[in-house]
């Protein structure tokens, strides 16, 4: 008995034993869900989704968890309202850190410069994931293998030029850098200008005329943009001879992805009406869709803030990006049509009148002065048809005018008639979205470009058809804004009839002619900075805004600082001390 | 996988095969005998029968009998041992069928205390164990053991809220880790996530394990502590009915103290003219005095005056009438929204125990029903409980039973802790809104001038349809057989199982000024399984003096989940009937599901319990785990674990001291390991589709996507275990004739390789999930302390007083190489710029941090002289703060000295974690009454009250509601103040920066019970009724809490790296409350 019980021990144990050793290996082998491994991407299929999801950052949407307006791709808060084109709007306290960064006070703490950095560098680094994969595929030929690398690169540039222009001192992540390698510390202590003139080069070089598909970029997108960068820095003979290979008018070749010959469209407000997304006049596109059941994340929902404000509006929210008092004043014209170029648009008399004070139920006749047409497509304005939404009535589509001023934006703003075929108004979120594409270079673009470059060679008469011809464009009658059959305001464009007389007035006017043509789409603040002129005319607008509007009253551009905004102090302190600080700021 | 488990599954049952076939080989005899209670005659399993002076003995079967060959003399006497009874001396005589009975040892000692996979008898344990039984618990009607758990134990805080069903953060010893700090919660050796589908009524006894000598037997789980919680098994005997049952009401309380219409208008005005404009609102006019509306709304038009003109035939609440047009009323007189959103709510409670059993089979079932309403309309919390705990003696040496729970939780609730909450809403929407228009719709922002919160009433109200169900099956099988030498071998398969369903609906308001664009249905499921099978094999025997128990074990787990969620919009009809996810349309339906397997664990444990004469006790722990999360090189953790306990009591030269019964110093060590929020991707190079942030209209063709991936993790082979080290030194004392019990732990424990998923710098791109690391450490210490005090003031006057305290002081001692804080969430939407709480070396973990209020600006000069010296310094700024300053308004810490305030003055304002929380029960008896108090408090906590952004400045939602505070802000008059000026300024000195205004002392005391019962005496009348007990009792829970703290409640819990900030919290409240218990 006794020895049975025994060998029933020695039983046990080595049943334990056996359960010890019996399910090791496998049992604790496990692969999570709904996710790849590496394996599985380096493949073509691997690339051709990976280079989507690196156009896919585009929209400044890096985060499923997060809607981020701080990086929308139209630069709504760093391009045109550190510009001066508009307000931040709504209440100060709404989205409280966008002001301080209106006002260049922003502290390196602010969350909104630490969004536009992580989007930026989300996106650079899914162009290098693709451009890192690709050295592992077998299952694609050379040539697909060069189309790809080249899309990637103008995309790397492409958020590498803004994370240059924002902050000029900023890191270069080539596609070695990896979390595993451990090399993704980088100084900010080089100029990378090259590495991006080297990525448009390479995809202007290697990409094709034209592509399948319209989102993608082609050869002469990444042409211009790498056009942009000499503009940026200043190497105008070279941006010229690559605009002049590109420009029908000059002679180029240039056609949009979808094959047509890059040329301004008819109408100036189709640039901002969805049913006019990838036309001729758009040479790169952030493409945007709506009710694609993606919750608003597909469409320009960077912009889901910028809508008038209150009942009867477009939608419920959020009153925010508030063209100013003193961007609508830019387009009064003089009695041939032209901007006034001195300055004086702002005078007492001159200035655009407005309703800034007064209720909805307060009477007020809209201006009956001379105004450039474009006026209505760009600020929307107390008494004057809004879209199809109705006449705009004022302080009641405003949240706070004491705070940012009377007017609307409207570029971003889709029509009432595109309520659920692209104008997303029924969206489950509390701000809408919709499926106007931001278009990153358009063609008005590219012809102020060679403008200014032509300015610069001393081409005056070239660079007056430019602007003339843009300027024409905007004198389409049929493309003014009307009441009735009426039109709504007295509108009065004229084209440069006589020749300038100096380069400084001809550069004047190419200047003038972008605040108007590109007014509220991004790109002012950074024109004032490469032009050198930000200090001088940012600081009057905020001495002459701050009369009006509480929200940057007092508030000063340093020269030699803010020309670039501060780096985010965690990306600092997350380098351990490798990255540094711009100049200025602490 | 599947192929792999297959082994270790055939291997238990071969063991218990094998086992199963011994039985019989038991079978001689010489003496037979039984050994039974005195008390109450039920028979005595595990006992002792030794033959005194021989090594002779052995031990009862599971039906309390044994058999013994005697060696012979003529004179055996038996000595006959068990814990929990005095042991008794037997002359066998010539007896050859003994029953022997036993009495019990009332000294506390004695009670057996359910351990990590044993029990111990309590005067033996040496490791840091509290516990608390069922009376103790269910002093507290509730849904969640959980918040009875609070003031009940030394080393546990438990934070709480009023929403029904919510589940409270419990923290054992407080914070050890940045991930999780959830105890590691076993029930009947089945882990489980939550305890709150337990029955409090089914529990018979909670253990917590604080120290790792009594932990680390869970090695990797242990790591925050575990708590035990064993439920009622059936006694042999006759079938025993019980009933409890219980019925209240809840008091919701006051709201915030928010100003009346004309208040919040006159400050308005006060608001404006302070900062230099010109008063107007769209409500009040542009006079020189604010005047109320009679109408807020009609139409269009806002603000409008008793004669103005109305046409409710243009009434329109409907979109797809046309254009809504409303006519609101003010409410002049002001609405208290806090009042509308809530409701005296009922709650109720019945139980239904039947137990009992016979020699081969006992039975416990239970039935619960619990029923709490909120006191915020549309949340409640509905239970249905059934236990079922069954055990089976099978050939007197083999045990079979099992334990099953199954419930049904209906439970809708708010999102505690949001800006956008009902509670939230309340401080938020201006009181001049009336609930309804005056034709019964809802009224609301719609109206300008009142900003943009939304009726909380209305919400909550539409709300009430919203349904959430989650049946749950839980609990596990098990076999358990005694064999020769001491030797009981036991396997359990166990887990859990349930399944959420829910269907929530949000309309499309039209009522405020930013109203939910469409109708909106939510449905969706989630399911999860988790399995753990254990086996283990005791050793257990009493040689002379000494006394030894040895313990080996093997254990797996797994288990799966998975979520389903989908949304869809607008459906034809939003009749309760019609609207569901198919009748949506399918323009905007979104569906997205997620799930992994459950980490999976390898592991093996053995445990030794020696003692030498009672006197000098040693433990010694040792558990390997193999986790499934870990690269494979990381997989295996040991995590050993040793105490000592020295009886001194039992040493001849305490023999004279008559007044102490038992004192005890026991000392340990050991180390428990944390993986449980690392998640299985870990160890790789992921790549995810997301058609957020992943998709891109190529085509141009809108709404044609195409799918693109991303990085969705990088692999790390390094991480490993975060370990934690602690060393605990404690006394048991009793005292005065065992009528005082004094329990003192002190505690260390190190945290070491913290792991962490910390933000990556952006150059390598974003990730929703970085990865985890090991980091840094931390630092916990405290004491626990437990005292008791019971007896009698004279025959008929009895008294029992209890009282514990809990303090932890946290440190980080280290965040990560090179990285020496991380920053919490900003809570909510972030409304003041940057984040309230930091996670720093040298600090506790979630202190805040921001600027250091010291005062405010009392005039110009002040400012002047301030600004001319930052003008002046080393980095010159234009004005002292940024944005510039103006008299009342906050004047910051210069804390760098350098003359200027910017981002390097920013310092700690302030720590939520509690110097200390204590629990004070007291409680008296003359002959059938019983009154009881129970107090719990927390000391030196301090909250950030985030709702004052809301309610004390003027800039921050112009038109919204105003705290009462803001009567006693500043004015040239009225310096002796800390409110700062009220005024229509949002600048970096008002409400623009993280502060040290919003930090509160978050202190409290409050009395968790007043309950008076009466029990009936036995016989009688009642034994007529055939109850054998009868006990009514009425009580007031919460009755009353003594704050400084002027928010709702200053009980406010959130994730462990961000808690303690106040943003709309579902309070504790007030409850009146009837209940009996009776036995049949």
């Amino acid at each position: 008995m006794k020895k049975t019980n025994i060998r029933l021990i020695y039983f046990l144990m080595l049943g334990l034993g056996l359960v010890t050793f019996s399910c090791k290996k496998t049992f604790l082998n496990q692969f999570p869900n709904g996710v790849l491994g590496d394996e599985q991407v380096a493949t073509a299929k691997g690339i051709k989704e990976l280079l989507i999801g690196a156009y896919a950052d585009l929209d400044g949407q890096f985060d499923p968890n997060n809607l981020y307006w701080q990086a929308s791709p139209d630069n709504w808060v760093y391009g045109s309202i550190c510009g001066g084109d508009a307000h931040k709007g709504s209440d100060p306290s709404d989205q409280a850190d966008a002001l301080p960064v209106a006002r260049f006070e922003a502290l390196p703490t602010n969350s909104y410069l630490v969004v536009k950095w992580r989007a930026v560098y989300d996106g650079i680094a899914r162009a290098n994931n693709v451009l890192r994969t690709l050295k592992r595929v077998t299952d694609m030929t050379d040539d697909q293998k060069t189309q790809a690398e080249a899309e990637a690169r103008f995309l790397r540039g492409h958020y590498a030029f803004e994370a240059k222009k924002m902050w000029n001192m900023v890191p270069w992540v080539s596609d070695s850098v990896t979390y595993v390698d451990n090399n993704y510390k980088i100084p900010n202590d080089k100029d990378i200008w090259p590495e991006i003139e080297a990525d448009f080069q390479f995809a202007y070089q290697n990409l094709p005329p034209t592509q399948d598909e319209v989102g993608r970029v082609n050869k002469w997108a990444a042409g211009c943009y790498l056009a942009k960068a000499y503009l940026f820095e200043k190497k105008y003979p070279e941006a010229l001879t690559l605009l002049n290979a590109i420009m029908p008018e000059a002679g180029g070749a240039g056609e949009t992805a979808n094959g047509l010959k890059y040329q301004l469209q008819d109408r100036y407000s189709w640039n901002f009406d969805l049913a006019h997304n990838n036309s001729s006049e758009s040479v790169f596109a952030v493409q945007a869709t709506t009710n694609d059941n993606t919750a608003g994340y597909n469409g320009n929902i960077g912009d889901m803030l910028n809508y008038p404000y209150g009942n009867g509006a477009v939608t419920g929210c959020c009153g925010f990006f508030q063209p100013s008092i003193e961007l609508a004043n830019s387009f009064r014209t003089d009695a041939s049509g032209l901007p006034l170029l001195d300055g004086s648009y702002d005078d007492p008399g001159k200035a655009v009148k407005n309703d800034q004070g007064l209720a909805s139920s307060d009477s007020f006749t809209p201006d009956a002065g001379n105004l450039d047409p474009r006026l209505d497509h760009t600020v929307g304005r107390r008494g004057i048809p809004y879209l199809d939404w109705g006449v705009h009535p004022g302080a009641s589509w405003i949240r706070n005018q004491a705070s940012a001023g009377p007017y609307s934006p409207i570029k971003n703003v889709f029509h009432k008639s595109q309520v659920g075929s692209g104008g997303d108004n029924a969206s489950a979120t509390w701000a809408p979205t919709n499926a106007i594409n931001y278009t990153l270079i358009r063609y008005a673009d590219v012809l102020l470009w060679a403008a200014e470059c032509e300015v610069q060679a001393g081409s005056l008469e070239k660079a007056r058809s430019y602007v003339n011809e843009v300027r024409q464009r905007a004198a389409n009658t049929a493309d003014f804004v009307k009441n009735g059959n009426q039109n709504a305001a007295n509108y009065k464009i004229g084209l440069y009839n006589t020749p300038w007389i100096d380069k400084a007035t001809a550069l004047k006017a190419v200047q003038m002619e972008r605040k108007l043509e590109l007014g509220m789409e991004g790109h002012r603040f950074f024109d004032l900075v490469r032009w050198g002129i930000a200090d001088e005319v940012l600081n009057a607008y905020f001495k002459y805004e701050g009369q009006f509007t509480g929200d940057i009253k007092g508030a000063t551009f340093k020269a030699n600082t803010n020309d670039y905004f501060p780096i985010p102090q965690r990306q600092i302190d997350l380098s351990s001390g490798t990255l540094k600080q711009n100049p200025g700021y602490n | 996988m599947k192929k792999s488990i297959t082994p270790f599954l055939f291997t238990g049952v071969v063991c218990l095969g094998m086992l199963w076939t011994s039985l019989s080989a038991m079978a001689q005899k010489t003496i037979h005998g039984k050994v039974v209670s005195s008390t109450d005659n039920q028979v005595v399993i595990g006992a002792t029968v030794k033959e005194k002076g021989t090594a002779n003995g052995t031990v009862t079967g599971p039906d309390g009998s044994f058999s013994l060959k005697l060696t012979g003399n003529g004179n055996e006497v038996l000595e006959v041992s068990f814990i929990g009874y005095n042991p008794k001396d037997v002359p066998v005589g010539n007896q050859t069928n003994l029953v022997i009975s036993l009495d019990e040892n009332t000294s506390t000692l004695n009670e057996v205390v359910v351990t990590g996979y044993s029990t111990q008898r309590k005067g033996d344990i040496t490791g840091a164990v509290s516990t608390v039984n069922t009376a103790d618990l269910t002093t507290i009607p509730s849904g969640s053991p959980e918040q009875q758990l609070q003031g009940k134990l030394s080393g546990v805080t438990v934070i709480t809220s009023g929403m029904p069903g919510t589940s409270s953060q419990v923290r054992i010893r407080g914070f050890g880790s940045f991930t999780t700090n959830n105890p590691y919660y076993v029930v009947d050796g089945v882990p489980t996530g939550d305890i709150s589908n337990i029955s409090p009524d089914d529990i018979e006894s909670v253990s917590v394990l604080k120290d790792a000598a009594s932990a680390s037997i869970y090695g990797a789980s242990a790591f925050s502590g575990v708590i035990l919680i064993t439920t009622k098994k059936g006694k042999e005997g006759k079938l025993s009915v019980r009933y409890n049952a219980s019925y209240g009401v809840q008091y919701p309380g006051h709201g915030y103290d928010i100003l009346s219409p004309q208040q919040t208008a006159d400050w308005t005005w006060t608001a404006m003219k302070n900062a230099g404009e010109t008063p107007k609102n769209d409500q009040y006019g542009t006079g020189p005095t604010p005047v109320l509306p009679y109408y807020l709304l009609v139409g269009d038009q806002s603000g409008l005056p008793e004669n103005t003109p109305i046409d409710p035939s243009l009434y329109n609440v409907n979109y797809d009438n046309g254009p809504i047009y409303q006519i609101v009323k003010a409410n002049q007189q002001g609405t208290d929204w806090y009042k509308e959103i809530t409701r005296v709510a009922p709650i109720q409670y019945h139980n239904l125990t039947l137990s009992g059993g016979s020699e081969s089979a006992k039975y416990n079932v239970g039935l619960s029903y619990y029923n709490q309403q909120g006191i915020i309309l549309a949340t409640y919390l509905k239970r249905y409980i059934l236990r079922a705990n069954t055990e089976f003696n099978i050939k007197k040496r083999v045990k079979i039973g099992e334990n099953l729970q199954v419930s049904l939780k209906d439970n809708p609730t708010l999102t505690n802790q949001s800006e956008g909450n009902a509670i939230s809403w309340t401080y938020r929407e201006n009181p001049i809104i009336p609930v309804h228009d005056i034709m019964g719709g809802w009224a609301g922002t719609r109206a300008a001038g009142l900003n943009n919160p939304q009726n909380p009433v209305a919400n909550q109200v539409r709300s009430e349809d919203n349904r959430s169900y989650t049946p749950d099956i839980f609990g596990n099988v098990y076999a358990e057989v005694t064999l020769p030498y001491h030797i009981n071998l036991r396997s359990s398969f166990g887990g859990e199982f349930w399944n959420t369903y829910y269907q929530n609906f949000t309309y499309h308001q039209y009522e405020n000024k930013e109203n939910n664009g469409s109708d909106v249905v939510s449905e969706g499921a989630s399911y999860a399984h988790s399995w753990i099978w254990t086996n283990t094999a005791t050793f257990e025997n009493h040689f002379g003096d000494h006394y030894l128990k040895v313990l080996l074990g093997v254990e797996a787990k797994g288990g799966y989940a998975q979520n389903l969620d989908v949304t869809g919009q607008n459906p034809f009809s939003t009749d309760l009937t019609y609207r569901t996810i198919t009748t949506t349309s399918p323009a905007n339906r979104t569906a997205t599901d997620g799930g992994n397997p459950q980490t999976r664990f390898y592991s093996l444990f053995g445990n030794v319990n020696y003692s030498y004469k009672d006197k000098y006790l040693v433990t010694g722990t040792l558990r390997r785990d193999q986790a499934s999360v870990f690269g494979p090189e990381q997989r295996t953790g040991v995590f050993p674990a040793a105490s000592l306990g020295w009886r001194i009591s039992g040493e001849n030269f305490m023999k004279d001291v008559s007044w102490i019964n038992d004192l005890k110093i026991r000392g340990s060590w050991g180390t428990m390991g944390n993986a449980t929020a690392v998640p299985l991707g870990n160890q790789f190079n992921l790549y995810e589709a997301n058609s957020r942030v992943t998709t891109y209209d190529m085509t141009g063709a809108l709404g044609a996507l195409e799918e693109g991936l991303r990085s969705s993790g990088f692999a790390v082979l390094a991480t490993h275990w975060e370990t934690n080290e602690t060393i605990n030194a404690g006394f048991d004392a009793t005292l005065f004739n065992n009528s005082l019990n004094i329990v003192f732990d002190w505690y260390k424990r190190n945290t070491k390789d913290l792991l962490f998923a910390p933000e990556i710098e952006a150059t390598i791109g974003f990730l929703n999930q970085y990865p985890y690391i090991n980091v840094g450490s931390m630092e916990n210490k405290g004491i626990d302390l437990q005292i008791e005090k019971q007896g009698n003031f004279s025959e008929n006057w009895r008294y029992d007083i209890g009282a514990n305290l809990t303090t932890y002081k946290n440190t980080i001692t280290k965040v990560a190489e090179g990285v020496d804080y991380f920053d919490g969430s900003s809570f909510g939407s972030g409304r003041i710029p940057g984040t309230v709480t930091r996670n720093q070396d040298k600090h506790p973990i979630s202190a805040f941090f921001g600027y250091k209020v010291i005062g405010l600006w009392q005039n110009q000069q002040e400012i002047d002289e301030a600004d001319a010296q930052a003008q002046k310094a080393e980095t010159p700024q234009e004005t002292f703060q940024s944005g510039g300053e103006h008299p009342g308004e906050f004047r910051y810490d210069d804390v760098n000295g350098d003359g200027i305030i910017s981002d390097a003055d920013r310092t700690f304002i302030g720590d939520p974690n509690p110097n200390l929380t204590y629990g004070v029960n007291l409680a008296a008896g003359y002959k059938n009454f019983d009154l009881r108090f129970e107090f719990y408090g927390s000391q030196g906590n301090d909250i950030f009250d985030y709702t004052r952004w809301f309610t004390d400045f003027y800039p921050s939602f112009p038109g919204g509601a105003l705290n009462a505070r803001i009567l006693k802000s500043w004015t040239p008059e009225n310096t002796n103040t800390n409110v700062p000026v009220f005024e229509d300024r949002g600048t970096f000195s008002t409400n623009q920066a993280v502060n040290s205004y919003y930090v509160q002392n978050g202190s409290y005391f409050r009395c968790r019970n007043i309950q008076l019962s009466y029990t009936f005496n036995k016989g009688g009348a009642l034994q007529k009724a055939g109850i054998e007990n009868l006990r009514l009792y009425a009580q007031v829970v919460n009755p009353f809490t003594i704050t400084k703290y002027e928010g709702l409640d200053p009980e406010l819990s959130g994730n462990d790296t961000n808690f303690g900030v106040d943003y709309g919290n579902y309070p504790t409240v007030k409850q009146l409350i009837f209940g009996l218990n009776v036995n049949f």
